[in-house]
């Protein structure tokens, strides 16, 4: 884990101070709200439908159990009990009061976090895979990159007011969880020809009203040009962005306006200049400091254990319902005798990423004891127990089933992502959350799911994406149609390294007609798989969206309509 | 010819509590929808507004259509403004529809019925 040093624990804390001043003068009357808006803003405060609502980041989806219980706390104690996990591994309160907001953000410094940046035309939070450090597949951890992003994206005063929000990922492994090309910046870590560690540096990806898969602009960055790099997009897009047009801000739109070839030889330009003036030596980052991020990030110390336990055999032969759970939320660690434990937060009738302060306070003492004092946020809205020896994985169920937290469900038809929708959102356009669990409760049998097998279903409550349904199997984008709730759907968006926008299937559908459509494309992915390996995805990608669309939209029914 | 006016309120979120507030008839806010002011005179319920700003500090004042019940209570006219007026509709524990001070007059009981 990575800890604060002096001066990152005075600039929190500073930031604090200022901000409780900031809230005391508008509640006296000497800041107008106009004044006050952008500042409680850059402290992660909006204001949705019920409430204020607090946004804060969790940097590469990373906590240790005294922050996991802070945050249970800060439910407790400030909000409603309970907070939700976003996909871009932030937690956010809805129900926080003005005047205690200085208090909530006191006791998050306290444990080393914030809610800097989480708002704005700034760099956001910096995600990363949620299996970092622990997966096989990885070539290196990517949290130290992302961190020593974090830390230079941080109060960078020449990117505090870009064009448009900013968002960069980081991976580390083959098989990217990071959605990196869906990102405006996309980090992969990636072996040259040499065996040389370095980075593929992907650009101009997103979602939203417009989506786009990200372009890769560099094919192998030595890893000490990072921030140079980095720098040197932003320059770019921060002095070319259109300012002009909200909707055509992001970096997207200048790299599909100005062209990749064009685009990269302006990046390559600032880049190699930023290399040679005077900015050049301060943006080649000082080994002592990225050795000292390392060692933050330097693997625990893992126990030798076999990679079998007889006790673990024991019951898994003799209780089905804790074998189930194995199969499905386990995910190979590269160490022997450990595994990655995926927790659902998409428990049938619950809202996709919410947690209780009971279950949170739970997972902060699983992690603490059984996981090398670590957790994960991942971007799909769960969490995850990094490092878990195989042998602890009776006690871990025991103890999540106790608070539950046992839905053998991740990756299958119930782990749907869902954002906050017309239920919080001020934006929004229609409900998500209802939907979501709609879907959850009709697919609420697990033998049923795992006969679908792996799927992913994602759902927006407006054009902004939120949910990421762009890149669902299935996605599900509420919109509304003269006053009612109307859902488009789309099919063959797949998040990973072979990022795929989904095709829009036809008309939209009301909401009690979602799950009805939904179990229509099951039905034909089942009838027409090859074998039980063809998972929903590829099956589309064989045959097509036709035969679904045909599904959806009878051809018979739609020529007697007409 | 142009369409006739529709009856709205004004509504606001209290600025230290965050909750949503109504304009009432008084020129004072008040959390309770039964007694905000309606009228399809925009200025009108603007001037209204004007006046009850000293009385309590709120944010982002809106118009809200609605409809009026036998009664004469103004109901929210979109699913954005009953859902705000409610809460969650995931969460009948949480937000107004959870305050029993706040109470709920029959016919809005089915409220926004689960999709
Ligand atoms: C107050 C609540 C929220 C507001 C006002 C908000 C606003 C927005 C807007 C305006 C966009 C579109 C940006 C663009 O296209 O330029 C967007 C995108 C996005 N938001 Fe949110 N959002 C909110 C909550 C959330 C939540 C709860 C999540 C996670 C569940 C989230 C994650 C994302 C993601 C992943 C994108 C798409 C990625 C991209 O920027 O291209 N947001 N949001
Ligand atoms: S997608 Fe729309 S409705 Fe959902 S959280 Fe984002 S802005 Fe709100």
């Amino acid at each position: 884990m990575y800890s604060y040093d002096e001066f990152d624990r005075t600039y929190v804390k500073d930031r604090v101070a200022t901000f409780r001043d900031q809230v005391a003068r508008r509640i006296s009357g000497a800041l107008t709200e106009d004044e006050f808006k952008p500042l409680r803003l850059q402290n992660g405060i909006y204001l949705q439908l019920h409430a204020y609502m607090l946004r804060v980041a969790i940097p590469y989806g990373t906590l240790n159990s005294a922050q996991m219980r802070q945050l249970a706390m800060i439910a407790e104690r400030w909000d409603k009990g309970y907070g939700h996990f976003t996909t871009r591994q932030n937690i956010q309160y809805n129900w926080p009061k003005l005047v205690d907001l200085p208090d909530i953000l006191d006791a998050l410094a306290d444990v080393e976090m914030h809610a800097i940046q989480t708002s704005g035309n700034c760099i956001r939070n910096v995600t990363a895979d949620h299996f970092a450090g622990a997966a096989k597949d990885e070539i290196e951890d990517p949290r130290p990159a992302a961190e020593l992003l974090r830390q230079w994206s941080t109060d960078h005063p020449e990117f505090a007011f870009l064009p448009r929000k900013f968002k960069i990922a980081v991976t580390g492994a083959e098989e990217d969880r990071a959605v990196t090309r869906a990102h405006d910046i996309g980090i992969q870590i990636v072996n040259n020809e040499a065996g040389e560690i370095g980075y593929k540096v992907i650009v101009g990806g997103g979602l939203g009203r417009t989506p786009v898969v990200g372009v890769t602009i560099r094919d192998f960055l030595p890893k000490e040009h990072l921030l140079a790099y980095c720098e040197a997009i932003l320059r770019v897009y921060n002095l070319h962005g259109r300012r002009d047009n909200k909707y055509k801000a992001r970096i997207k739109i200048l790299v599909m306006e100005e062209g990749l070839d064009s685009f990269r030889a302006q990046v390559e330009e600032e880049f190699a200049d930023l290399l040679e003036r005077h900015h050049g030596p301060s943006l080649i980052p000082d080994p002592a400091v990225v050795e000292r991020i390392e060692q933050a990030f330097a693997p625990p110390a893992f126990e030798t254990l076999p990679d079998t336990d007889d006790a673990l055999d024991a019951r898994l032969t003799n209780d089905p319902a804790f074998a189930e759970w194995c199969q499905v939320n386990l995910t190979e660690h590269r160490e022997p005798g450990h595994t990655i434990v995926s927790i659902s937060l998409k428990p049938v009738g619950e809202a996709p990423g919410d947690a209780s302060t009971a279950q949170m306070q739970v997972v902060a003492d699983l992690a603490e004891r059984y996981s090398h004092d670590e957790v994960r946020v991942s971007h799909e809205q769960n969490l995850i127990l990094p490092h878990v020896a195989k042998r602890d994985l009776p006690a871990i169920y025991d103890a999540l089933k106790g608070a539950g937290l046992a839905t053998a469900n991740i990756n299958l038809i119930g782990d749907i992502i869902a954002c906050p929708g017309l239920d919080y959102c001020a934006l929004a356009t229609a409900r998500s959350i209802p939907i979501a669990k709609d879907i959850a409760q009709h697919f609420a049998d697990s033998a049923y799911a795992r006969t679908i097998g792996e799927m992913k279903i994602k759902i927006s409550g407006c054009i902004n994406s939120c949910g990421h349904h762009h890149v669902g199997h299935i996605g599900i984008l509420g919109l509304d149609k003269g006053g009612k709730e109307n859902y488009q759907i789309t099919l063959g968006g797949d998040h990973t390294q072979d990022l795929q926008l989904g095709q829009r299937l036809g008309p939209g559908f009301d909401a009690e007609d979602v799950v009805p459509a939904i179990e229509r494309l099951v039905e034909t992915y089942l009838g027409l798989r090859q074998d039980k390996d063809e998972t929903f995805l590829k099956a589309v990608k064989r045959v097509g969206i036709q035969p679904f669309k045909d599904a959806l939209y009878p051809p018979k029914e739609s020529a007697r309509a007409a | 010819m142009p369409k006739a006016p529709k009856p709205q309120l004004v509504s606001a979120n209290d600025l230290l509590e965050g909750h949503v507030l109504y304009l009432g008839r008084e020129g004072v806010w008040t959390t309770s929808r039964q007694q905000a002011a309606v009228s399809t005179d925009k200025d009108e319920l603007d001037a209204l507004a004007a006046k009850a700003s000293a009385t309590r500090q709120v944010v982002d004042v809106a118009h809200v259509e609605v409809t009026l019940e036998d009664g004469g209570t103004p109901r929210p006219v979109t699913l954005r403004e009953v859902i705000r007026d409610r809460g969650p509709t995931n969460r009948p524990d949480l937000g107004r529809q959870a305050d029993p001070t706040l109470l709920q007059t029959g016919s809005e009981a089915e409220g926004t019925a689960h999709v």
